[in-house]
């Protein structure tokens, strides 16, 4: 009895280390305040065709102990930076609006807030309810002395941050109609850990893959395979992602849920020593992982369904094709091929059949990926490797990206209104962020080398 | 406060002949949320004897409180290729209330302050 609950234990503990789950954050609520004007949101804001400007004082803090006042802080710090990369007001900077006393709702000094050149000004009040947070947030319209938002947050201290990214996503809906991105992830490749693979030949750097809110921050681990691990994708509902793992020694796809404990992931592509799996993309409805496979012996796209039955093979060609992506809608798959000499994007019904060249790049396109009507990819120009765009309809081509270093692997915010993609621009290989104009760049990640984001869809 | 021979290093000081008034026709522009601002326009803060009393200027023709200015500024100038600012004083504001301002619009973004100036003897510019 007792050996078998030490085996137990044993095979349990090896089972958490390898797949611990990430910790999840509880769910943020909201209900709206009384009293706002939401009727007149479409008509006031910015006159003369600017965007409308809002400022965001420091919140209120009732109690006041350092713990809250500090989570206060850190909520109107997130939660500016987050209405600031929509772009859709143009924010008072903090130190401005650090000139007029925070104060509440209904007593705001609206001629100050004018003097400043804020239309709306956003109220926050934050105090303890029981173990929770209780945050109130108006936003009240200068020029009209009204509210035109009100609801009330129930958060978690240790939420802090999602707390701020809801706010910042309903208000983006609220005002603009605009799905805001403050809530999704990356999922990415590092080897910020710093492990090295021991007792192999090519003693490559460990790559594991990480998840990270949208700005770069609450980064956490996913996999604990001391591995090479690369190209994540989501599964739709942001709770499972799929990767590309050299753990045992050859290349396949592996099938990870996030949040939960398991004995064994998934393997759907089933590889062995001589079929070596790449690049999985989950489809948009969920069901079916494409990838790139070495099953027949020359690299062709495959299609699996996520629980491995149904395999089926989409192209057929003695060149080699590779990194599938599907269309939003999950009708057509991209792909790369160099079946004219040179690797290019081509597309094609999700079903297979006939395919159509989409770029025409003088040297090599890669890592296509395909978000409302354009694909977003990496081509080698003469000075290194830029992001551009390709319109799908028109085949009209953006450079995105000119320099410094090379940027490469592109993906797509779901709104998309952003595009991140890896640069060595500032040294090792980081993961930035652009507008899907190419304007806006920032960096995300810091620490070590950040290779394949993958925008989640949610 | 500043030191004077400091802000002259920081501060290239244009002396222009410029027109404070504002003038045109009344027509209403379409409006887009998206459109860029006029760029073309200048930014003209005036500095009113009552600026003694009070700390207030004008930025076009809104009163703005002296600690709000930076932050305007930084905002007007926000997507203009020009960072020039035109400053125009009433004959009686001291030169340490010109410097206060001129401070003020340096921590806000502002490359060159241009003085405003009238003519002499009430001879108009063509």
């Amino acid at each position: 009895m007792r050996a078998t609950l030490a085996v137990t234990t044993a095979l349990l503990s090896t089972a958490l280390v390898a797949w611990t789950p990430t910790a999840e954050t509880p769910d943020v609520t909201s209900v709206p305040l009384d009293g706002q004007q939401t009727e007149i949101r479409a008509t006031i804001g910015g006159s003369s065709g600017r965007l409308p400007r809002l400022a965001v004082p420091a919140f209120l803090v009732d109690g006041g102990d350092a713990e809250l006042r500090e989570a206060a802080t850190t909520l109107t710090d997130v939660l500016w930076k987050d209405l600031e990369f929509e772009r859709e007001f143009q924010m008072i900077s903090q130190s401005g609006a650090a000139q007029i006393p925070s104060a509440p709702a209904d007593a705001l000094n609206y001629d100050s807030w004018n003097q400043i050149g804020a239309d709306d000004v956003l109220v926050g009040n934050l105090l303890r309810s029981g173990g929770n947070l209780q945050l109130e947030v108006r936003v009240m319209n200068v020029e009209r002395k009204v509210g035109t938002f009100g609801k009330r947050y129930t958060c978690s201290l240790r939420g802090i941050r999602l707390c701020a990214h809801t706010i910042a996503d309903e208000l983006h809906k609220e005002r603009f109609g605009l799905d805001g991105v403050a809530r999704t992830k990356f999922a990415f490749a590092s080897d910020r850990d710093g492990e090295r693979m021991t007792g192999t030949i090519e003693q490559r750097s460990i790559k594991e893959i990480y998840i990270a809110d949208y700005d770069g921050k609450r980064a956490s681990r996913v996999t604990v395979r001391g591995s090479l691990n690369i190209a994540p994708t989501w599964a739709p509902d942001g709770r499972s992602i799929a990767y590309q793992s050299h753990q045992s020694g050859y290349v396949d796809i592996y099938v990870q849920k996030l949040y939960e404990v398991q004995t064994q992931l998934g393997r759907p592509a089933k590889g062995t020593d001589r079929v070596q799996n790449f690049f999985p993309a989950w489809s948009p409805d969920g069901t079916r992982i494409a990838f790139a496979s070495s099953l027949e012996g020359n690299w062709e796209i495959f299609v699996v369904k996520v629980d491995g039955t149904d395999l089926r093979r989409l192209t057929s060609h003695r060149s080699a094709d590779s990194a599938p992506a599907w269309s939003p809608n999950g009708a057509q798959i991209a792909f790369t091929s160099d079946r004219t000499g040179t690797n290019q994007i081509y597309i094609m019904s999700a079903d297979g059949g006939p395919v159509t060249q989409i770029t025409s790049e003088p040297r090599k396109a890669d890592r296509p990926t395909w978000a409302l009507d354009f694909i977003a990819y990496s081509a080698e120009v003469p000075a290194g490797v830029e992001i551009k765009k390709v319109n799908v309809g028109t085949r009209q081509v953006t450079q995105l990206t000119n320099g410094p270093g090379t940027n490469e692997s592109p993906t797509v915010a779901p709104n998309g209104r952003h595009i991140a993609f890896v640069t060595t621009r500032w040294g090792k290989e980081q993961i930035a962020v652009m507008d899907a104009d190419g304007n806006n760049t920032r960096q995300i990640t810091f620490t070590g080398n950040n290779r394949y984001p993958r925008w989640s869809n949610r | 406060m500043p030191l004077v021979d400091v802000m002259l290093v920081l501060l290239i000081i244009f002396m222009v002949s410029a027109p404070m008034m504002q003038q045109g026709f009344g027509v209403r522009l379409p409006q887009a949320r998206r459109s860029q601002p006029i760029s073309a326009e200048p930014v003209y803060v005036t500095v009113p004897l009552s600026f003694m009393r009070d700390q207030v200027v004008l930025l076009g023709k809104q009163r703005v409180g002296i600690n709000f200015i930076a932050e305007r500024v930084a905002q007007e100038l926000k997507d203009r290729p020009s960072r020039d600012v035109y400053v125009g004083g009433d004959g009686q504001v001291t030169y340490q209330a010109m410097v206060t301002v001129m401070d003020r619009l340096k921590s806000g973004g502002v490359d060159r302050v241009m003085l405003a100036l009238a003519p002499p003897d009430g001879r108009q510019d063509p």
